[in-house]
């Protein structure tokens, strides 16, 4: 009883394991693609992980194959609405199927009419028509290969496994059928994509802005320069007051030398004028020339 | 014996009445729908109706018609097929037409108040173009040029402000009225 006890928690254990792995966010991720042909070849298989964006749309994201997938899978809304407009509740598979077909040969023969004669675009909008006719053609593919019971994963070894096939880039999800074991890409499902035009466009918008700041940026860049230009004359006039000091101390000791110098000349002239002046004067006097010189009276 | 020319053309009309038959209606009744009058005076100088006649002109377009001369009228004619979808085609022009407002026009508004509103507006425009499936991808380029260079047009009228104050404010009768208000004080000597 023991054992039976162990190996029946083992397995409960183990099925407890696989409810976990099963609702885990971990899930695995195939791709496939077909050349042109009915026969899909497996591209890619990875693993991602569930979690929700920050819109709160459930995805799943492996950022080594860039995966990053919507996992909703959601009707797009004019699919439901068509299915309601052409009373699809009370009919049969072959039925729903004639009556799309009928209104595909209407919707095509309207187009051919729109585009022969440019009058009758009056009437109708050209490429609101060609869009209805692209959905009649989504629809009767999906009605011709849909299930009522199916899923778009299944359960491999716990985990989640989801098919998706590769159109142009964009994964469409594989629904898989239990009744006719049909396994058909649903193009039915809503899908969300981007362009970059508004990013470019709000990359010119900015450009616009600077250019009108541009002004405010000139008048930044001339108080800037004036202030630079202030500081280099303060720097040029202290300099300057700087070279007055050093030329008045310098010539300051010049004057003084020279000051100096004609004091001692004036005071040697005037020993020379005392000294030498006085004794050649002396001279002068002893000789006195003038003594044989009578002097002319004409009145005496 | 008829030439190729002649057997196409009755080809052609064949073709035609058959398409009448198929579309259900009468040649008068298409002739009608094909032409159509401007709704707005296109020699009216009001500035909110300048800005209703360039979003008439742009829905227009985008339907594939253009503005032709008739002897001395002016008529919109059916020339090729829609760009766009019923849908898109009124929600932007609706975005247009929200400018054609006096609000807009007696504000100061200056070209940097004008972008902020520009860049709302193309922002709507834009995601209608993502979720819009009838925009081929082909148009899809040319219909976001052309309303970028209608709303261009309607901000150079909504930013002559002094324009629009003497339009709005300004008076035909001024010169009499000021006279006649003159006179009352005059004391005739």
């Amino acid at each position: 009883m023991g054992l039976f006890k162990k190996k029946k928690e083992k397995e409960e254990k183990g099925a407890n394991d696989v409810a976990k792995e099963v609702s885990s966010n971990a899930i695995f991720i195939r791709v496939y693609k077909n050349f042109g042909s009915d026969v899909s070849f497996l591209m890619a298989e990875y693993q991602a992980k569930e979690t929700k964006d920050k819109y709160n749309n459930l995805v799943s994201i492996n950022t080594l194959f860039s995966h990053d997938e919507d996992m909703d899978f959601a009707e797009e809304d004019v699919y439901r609405e068509l299915q309601v407009i052409l009373d699809f509740k009370n009919l049969s598979k072959a039925d729903r199927v004639a009556k799309l077909e009928r209104k595909l040969e209407i919707q095509e023969r309207l187009i051919k009419y729109l585009d022969r004669h440019i009058e009758f675009n009056a009437l109708y909008n050209y490429a609101d028509e060609t869009v209805k006719l692209r959905d009649l053609r989504v629809l009767l593919n999906k009605v011709r290969n849909h299930d009522e019971k199916g899923a778009f994963f299944t359960i491999e070894k716990g985990k989640r496994v989801y098919s998706f096939e590769s159109v142009d880039g964009f994964l469409v999800p594989l629904f898989r059928g239990v009744d006719s074991y049909s396994t058909y890409p649903d193009y039915t499902r809503k899908k969300k994509i981007t362009i970059q035009e508004d990013q470019i466009f709000e990359k010119e918008m900015q450009r616009y802005k600077l250019e009108t700041r541009f002004a405010s940026i000139n008048v930044i860049f001339f108080v800037v320069n004036m202030l630079i230009l202030i500081v280099v004359m303060t720097a040029g006039f202290k300099a300057f007051g700087v070279y007055q000091n050093a030329q008045e101390i310098i010539h300051g000791d010049a004057l003084m030398c020279a000051e100096y110098t004609s004091q001692i000349n004036q005071q040697y002239g005037h020993l020379v004028e005392m000294t030498l002046l006085a004794k050649l004067q002396e001279q002068n006097q002893s000789k006195k020339p003038d003594d044989g010189i009578i002097p002319l009276n004409p009145n005496s | 014996m008829s030439t190729k020319i002649e057997k196409e053309t009755v080809k052609d009309k064949d073709d035609f009445k058959e398409a009448l038959d198929f579309f259900n209606v009468d040649e008068d009744e298409l002739a009608k729908k094909v032409m159509s009058s401007p709704k707005f005076d296109t020699k009216a100088t009001d500035k909110i109706i300048s800005i209703r006649r360039i979003a008439e002109n742009y829905e227009n377009r985008l339907r594939g018609k253009e503005l032709v001369k008739k002897g001395d009228q002016e008529i919109y004619v059916q020339v090729g097929k829609a760009l766009a979808g019923d849908t898109f085609i009124r929600l932007t022009t609706g975005i247009i037409k929200g400018f054609a407002d006096e609000s807009n026009l007696i504000s100061n508004k200056t070209i940097d108040d004008f972008r902020i509103q520009f860049i709302d507006a193309h922002r709507k425009m834009s995601g209608a173009s993502l979720r819009d499936r009838s925009l081929g991808e082909k148009d899809l380029r040319m219909i976001r040029k052309l309303f970028k260079d209608v709303l261009w047009n309607v901000g150079d009228i909504i930013t002559n402000t002094q324009g629009n104050m003497k339009a709005i404010f300004s008076r035909e009768d001024f010169d009499e009225q000021s006279e006649k208000e003159d006179s009352l004080f005059k004391k005739e000597r």
